[in-house]
């Protein structure tokens, strides 16, 4: 169902040869239109899905995978169809800076900005007037209170001497409504920050823990905590919603990403070293450096006891703490040919055992399959 | 050489696995009850019952089985996560192998969300693999003879799933990382020897987001073995 995408024609071509209007922008038009008569889907009167789609295809045109090939041509029909439908669906455009479009393998997908994901918030809370985001550093004078599950800052001053991104200790969020008021607020501390930015893709954060020299998250650190801490504050915001195609459209890139992270796990680590089963000695064999070994070994304190649960299997139950069994207080032998498994190395046990099977030597073995070893 | 199939899938599994009179349960995910019901009531026939971790469809009547007197074999996260005690527990850790009757049997680790054990079981010329709840495996195997695999998705249906609103995007991302899918389980096939191999079992399809025909006929286009869904 998902033809390359240069197969599609380009109904018409715009003054520099790239196609403006498209059977797959047609497809989202009617989709958004569909869902607009049904009354499922509403955009804010200052939102036109037109304007935003005619954006999206000229960003498109450039849009590249990470082999500097074109998007349009590695990517899925159905993909390219999504990740525009997600876009309008969340009420964002591209040339906002709202979000932009990202290949993965041959998925396309439109992933949101930190200021899609303000203008997301404000749309999904009608109440919200402004999200505000700021860093605290070293020397500044800082206070937070707890409330209602809430992180609330209760007093932050700054002095201009203070700032300097490498001393940077905890970024805020700030969600105010019309009249002013903290309706949402999440404090980050720096190790938190670190900690979301090492679970990224392209790994800003070293194996020490520290920002890596040069990254983005290095340069512009400011700007890079305002966009985590705006991402956690609004994420709620944005899930609370009750709108099940916003809801979907939010997050569907997610899942394309993770399915991408996943899909590189599973090729480096998948079908790797061969492992196979230890060669087993015959058990007739194997009775007889356990007997020595087992006068090697002088447990000082222990006790044997042991069972007949007449299915032919011999129970030995050794309390010594130390006995070098595997299953230190229970040792279950199976009078059989075949095993005899996890046998300690305890002399009592081994009596307890001889007494056992001297007691089942003269009862009859469980549908004959089991039988008494020969050394017993 | 035998291998039971009774219940299988996200809600429920039990297997056995038997060869010259020796048999093991492999899971224990539904009441003690039904497990009877499907040995026939012959529960004393069981020679032990391993189990791959501890979440209810693979473990659900685990503790009734012990009580049972079924020896039972479990990691030991799983025996932690499930208060296991007693003297038919035996704590199995990965790469340390043990025998059950004619069965060696050699755990190993598996990628799942719980700690989570597959099993590769010799007995005679039978070479079994049992690996379920696993987003791939991380190893390869020589000789095998039966490969017991649990395959849950396939990428396409559950993406269609998605973009239609049928499964939540947040458990797609926990059955994308915890399950395996059609695409991983065929690179698990070729990148085995698959020469010595008799019978290929799926197990653990899921309702939504899998094609059993489908899945049945493309692993068998590429091990050429008769593939039981």
């Amino acid at each position: 169902m998902s033809k390359p995408q240069e197969k599609l024609p380009a109904t018409q071509q715009g003054e520099r040869g790239l196609p403006v209007k498209n059977e797959t922008i047609d497809a989202v038009s009617n989709r958004i239109k569909v869902l607009q008569n049904s009354g499922e889907l509403h955009f804010p009167p200052d939102y036109s899905p037109q304007n935003a789609l005619k954006s999206a295809w000229l960003i498109l045109q450039n849009v590249v995978d990470r082999n500097q090939k074109p998007a349009l041509q590695v990517c899925t029909t159905a993909s390219i169809y999504n990740a525009l439908l997600d876009m309008v669906i969340t009420g964002l455009n591209p040339a906002k800076a709202q979000g932009y479009f990202i290949v993965y393998g041959n998925q396309l997908v439109f992933q949101r900005s930190y200021f899609g994901t303000q203008a997301l918030a404000k749309r999904v809370n009608s109440d919200i007037e402004d999200i505000t985001a700021v860093v605290v550093y070293k020397g500044d004078e800082f206070e937070y209170r707890l409330s209602k599950g809430k992180r609330i800052v209760s007093r932050h001053t700054q002095k201009l001497e203070n700032i300097n991104s490498k001393n940077i200790v905890a970024a805020y969020c700030e969600v105010y409504n019309h009249e002013g008021e903290i309706i949402a607020s999440d404090i980050m501390t720096m190790d938190e920050i670190k900690k979301a930015w090492a679970m990224s893709k392209i790994k800003p954060i070293t194996e020490k823990g520290d920002i890596k020299k040069g990254s983005t998250h290095d340069e512009f650190t400011e700007e890079m905590c305002k966009r985590t801490i705006i991402n956690r504050t609004c994420k709620p915001i944005i899930n609370s919603s009750d709108d099940k195609h916003l809801k979907l459209a939010a997050s569907r890139s997610e899942v394309v990403r993770t399915e991408n992270a996943i899909e590189e796990e599973i090729e480096e680590h998948a079908n790797q070293d061969f492992i196979d089963v230890d060669e087993v000695k015959e058990t007739s064999g194997q009775e007889e450096p356990r007997e020595e070994q087992a006068k090697e070994d002088t447990p000082d304190n222990e006790e044997g006891t042991s069972d007949n649960n007449g299915s032919g299997r011999v129970y030995v139950h050794c309390e010594n703490p130390d006995a070098k069994s595997y299953f230190k207080k229970r040792i279950a032998i199976e009078v059989c040919e075949n095993n005899c498994r996890f046998f300690s190395k305890c002399e009592t046990a081994q009596d307890a055992l001889k007494k056992a099977v001297a007691g089942t030597e003269t009862g009859e073995g469980e549908d004959g399959q089991k039988k008494l070893g020969p050394d017993f | 050489m035998n291998i039971n199939i009774y219940h299988s899938g996200s809600s429920a599994n039990l297997y056995r696995v038997s060869d010259k009179g020796v048999s093991i349960l492999i899971e224990a995910g539904v009441p003690v009850k039904k497990i009877k019901k499907a040995l026939n009531y012959k529960l004393s026939n069981i020679a032990g019952c391993l189990v791959s971790h501890a979440h209810m469809d693979h473990a659900k009547g685990l503790k009734d089985l012990l009580q049972c007197g079924v020896d039972c074999y479990v990691s030991p996260e799983t025996a932690k996560a499930l208060d296991l005690s007693g003297h038919r527990l035996y704590i199995i850790k990965p790469m340390e192998q043990f025998k059950i009757g004619t069965w060696i049997i050699k755990p190993f680790d598996l990628v799942h969300d719980a700690p989570c054990l597959g099993f590769l079981m010799v007995s005679g010329e039978n070479k079994v693999l049992f690996a379920i709840d696993t987003n791939y495996i991380p190893y390869r195997f020589r000789g095998l003879t039966h490969i017991m695999l649990g395959v849950n998705y396939d990428n396409e249906i559950l993406m269609d799933n998605v973009t239609l609103g049928h499964i939540h995007p947040e458990l797609t991302k926990r059955i994308l990382k915890n399950h395996m899918s059609l695409r991983t389980a065929k690179n698990f096939f070729r990148a085995n020897d698959m020469s010595k191999v008799r019978e290929i079992y799926l197990l653990h399809l899921s309702d939504g987001n899998s094609n059993a025909e489908r899945f049945k006929t493309e692993i068998q286009q590429i091990t050429g073995r008769p593939v039981y869904v």
